[in-house]
C-alpha cells in the first residue's frame, strides 16, 4: 500500500511540472524557446511512428553498449593486473590520479580526430569513460582488502588462487559493482558527447540537429528520451546490485 | 624433540620494527604442548600472547629460536592447525553454512553434499542449524563466535588455537560458549587446544595447565597445572576450594607482572 501511495505522489509531481510547463509556455515564456509538453508529445509520437527515433536510439545504444563492454573488460583486467604488484601501485599512483583527473569530455574532440566521425569514435569515447571508472573503483576495492580475512582464509587452507577467488574478489565486489554501475550512464554521456562533436545519427545528433534548426520541441524530446533511458538503466542496475550484494547489511548497500 | 609434544617452542623470540625502534614482543619462549592437552595462556596486556599464536599457526615467523610440530621443525602456515581469532572474521559474503564449509571447500575434502551435511551437523551441535542460510550481519556476537568455532572444527584440525574468543561477549553467552567448547573438545580426543584469555576464571575452568606470561617482552613466567577433575561443570567450578587456591596462586604471578607494566 505504501508503494502505491508513493507512486501516486510521484505522478502528482510529474503532472504538476507538466501542467505548469504547458500553462506557462506561451503566456509567460516564449514557447519558441522552451516548447511545451503537448508539442513535445506530438513530436515524439511522429518520430516514433516514422521510426526515426528508434533509429537514433539504436545507434546510441550500440555505441554505448560496445564501448561499455570494451571499457569494462579492459578496466577490470587492468585493475587486477596492477593490484598484483605493490611496487607498481606505488610508482603509478600519481599518474593514475592525473589521468582520472582529466575532464573526460575534453577527450571527445581528440577521439573524433583519431577514430573518425562514424561509430568508432563514439565507442572509443564510451569505452574510455567506462575504463577509467571501472578501473579506479575496482583497483581501490582490491587494495582495500581485509588483511585479517585473508589470513583467516590462508589458515583455513586456501591457496593463492583460491584466496583471490574466494576472498579478494568478493571483498572487492561492492567497489567493482559501484564502478560498473556508475559507468553505464557515463558511457552513454560519453557516446552522446562524441556525437555532439561530429556524427550522422544518434540521440546526440538528434539534439544537435534540432537545435541547429531551432526546433525546440525536438531538442526537448531528445533530452527527455535520454533522461528516461538513464533512469531505466539506473533502476535495473539497482535491482541487480541489490541481489548480488544481498550479504551486506541494508543501510550499507546504498552507500555505493 | 619427542613426538609426545604436538608443538614445541625452543627459545622463540620475535621483534617488530616500530616507529621508535625495535620492539621485542616475545623473548626466549620455551613451551612444550603435549598432544591432547587443553592449555590456557594468561598474561598482562601487550605481552605478546597473540604474537605467540600467530607464530604457532605460522602467520608470523619468529626472529629467533626453533619451532617443532610433532617433533619436526616447521615454518610457514601449518594446515593441521585451526585458528579462532578474537573478532569472528566470518566471510560476510558467505552464508553461515558456506562459512563452515570454507575449510573443507579449500582443501577439497569430500563431495559437496558431504561437506554440507557435515557443516549442518556441526551447526546442529551449537544450536544454529536454523541459521545456516543467514549472513554474518544477521547474527549476534555469540552466534558469530559459535560459527567461527565450528568453521575451524569442520576440518578436524589437530590443534585449535583460540585468541580471547569470548572476550567481547556478555557473561551468560561466555559461560554457554565455554561449556560448549569443553564438550566439543571432549568429543574429539587427541585434539590439542591453546586458549588465550585475560579472564583467570576462564583460564582455570577450561585448562589442564595455565601458562602465565610475563610483561613485555613476553616470556613464560610460570606454568600451573590445574588439578581439577574432568568433566567439569563450568557453571559451578569457581566454588571448588581447589579452584580458589589455584586462582590465588596464579593471580599472585599475574599481579606482579601487571605491576611491572606500570613501572
Amino acid at each position: 500500500m505504501k508503494d502505491i501511495r508513493l507512486i501516486i505522489w510521484r505522478l502528482v509531481v510529474v503532472a504538476l511540472i507538466l501542467g505548469a510547463w504547458q500553462g506557462l509556455s506561451g503566456p509567460v515564456f516564449d514557447s519558441f524557446w522552451v516548447s511545451r509538453p503537448s508539442a513535445i508529445a506530438a513530436w515524439l509520437w511522429k518520430s516514433i511512428v516514422t521510426g526515426s527515433l528508434g533509429a537514433d536510439l539504436l545507434i546510441t545504444a550500440k555505441e554505448t553498449v560496445y564501448g561499455y563492454l570494451i571499457g569494462a573488460v579492459a578496466g577490470l583486467a587492468l585493475a587486477f593486473v596492477l593490484a598484483q604488484s605493490e611496487r607498481a601501485a606505488v610508482v603509478l599512483r600519481p599518474f593514475i590520479l592525473a589521468i582520472y583527473g582529466i575532464p573526460r569530455i575534453a577527450l571527445a574532440p581528440l577521439f573524433v580526430l583519431w577514430f573518425g566521425i562514424a561509430l568508432a569514435s563514439k565507442i572509443m569515447m564510451a569505452a574510455m569513460v567506462t575504463l577509467l571508472l571501472v578501473f579506479f573503483n575496482t583497483y581501490e576495492g582490491i587494495r582495500s582488502a581485509d588483511l585479517q580475512l585473508k589470513s583467516v582464509a590462508l589458515v583455513l587452507g586456501a591457496s593463492r588462487w583460491q584466496l583471490f577467488w574466494n576472498v579478494t574478489l568478493p571483498n572487492a565486489s561492492p567497489w567493482m559493482l559501484a564502478g560498473l554501475r556508475i559507468a553505464i550512464p557515463q558511457a552513454l554521456v560519453g557516446a552522446v558527447v562524441a556525437e555532439f562533436i561530429a556524427s550522422t545519427g544518434g540521440l546526440g545528433y538528434l539534439i544537435m540537429d534540432t537545435t541547429s534548426t531551432l526546433d525546440s520541441a525536438g531538442t526537448m524530446a531528445g533530452i527527455i528520451v535520454l533522461m528516461l533511458v538513464v533512469l531505466l538503466l539506473g533502476t535495473l542496475l539497482d535491482r541487480i546490485e541489490g541481489w548480488l550484494l544481498r550479504w551486506r547489511p541494508q543501510e550499507k548497500s546504498d552507500k555505493a | 624433540m619427542t613426538a609426545d609434544y604436538i608443538v614445541e617452542l625452543r627459545g622463540v623470540g620475535r621483534a617488530f620494527r616500530g616507529p621508535r625502534g625495535e620492539v621485542v614482543a616475545l623473548k626466549d619462549v620455551d613451551l612444550e604442548i603435549p598432544t591432547g592437552q587443553f592449555l590456557t595462556v594468561v598474561g598482562p596486556s601487550g605481552c605478546g600472547k597473540s604474537t605467540l599464536l600467530n607464530i604457532i599457526v605460522g602467520l608470523i615467523e619468529p626472529t629467533r629460536g626453533e619451532q617443532y610440530y610433532a617433533g619436526k621443525p616447521y615454518r610457514g602456515i601449518n594446515r593441521d592447525i585451526g585458528y579462532v581469532t578474537q573478532s569472528d572474521n566470518l566471510f560476510p559474503w558467505r552464508t553461515v553454512l558456506r562459512n563452515v564449509t570454507f575449510g573443507l571447500d579449500m582443501r577439497g575434502i569430500g563431495r559437496r553434499r558431504e561437506r554440507k551435511r557435515r557443516a549442518l551437523e556441526l551447526l546442529e551441535q551449537v544450536g544454529l542449524r536454523d541459521f545456516a542460510g543467514h549472513y554474518r550481519h544477521e547474527l549476534s556476537g555469540g552466534m558469530r563466535q559459535r560459527v567461527n568455532i565450528v568453521r575451524t572444527l569442520a576440518y578436524n584440525p589437530r590443534i585449535m588455537l583460540l585468541d580471547e574468543p569470548f572476550g567481547p561477549l556478555d557473561v551468560q553467552n561466555r559461560l554457554q560458549l565455554q561449556d560448549l567448547l569443553l564438550r566439543l573438545w571432549q568429543d574429539r580426543p587427541g585434539t590439542t587446544v591453546v586458549f588465550i584469555t585475560h579472564d583467570l576464571t576462564e583460564a582455570i575452568g577450561l585448562g589442564d595447565r595455565v601458562v602465565v606470561m610475563s610483561a613485555r617482552p613476553g616470556r613464560v613466567r610460570e606454568i600451573v597445572p590445574v588439578t581439577l577433575p574432568r568433566p567439569r561443570d563450568i557453571y559451578t567450578i569457581h566454588t571448588d576450594p581447589t579452584f580458589r587456591d589455584l586462582y590465588d596462586r596464579i593471580w599472585k604471578h599475574l599481579a606482579e607482572e601487571m605491576r611491572a607494566v606500570e613501572q
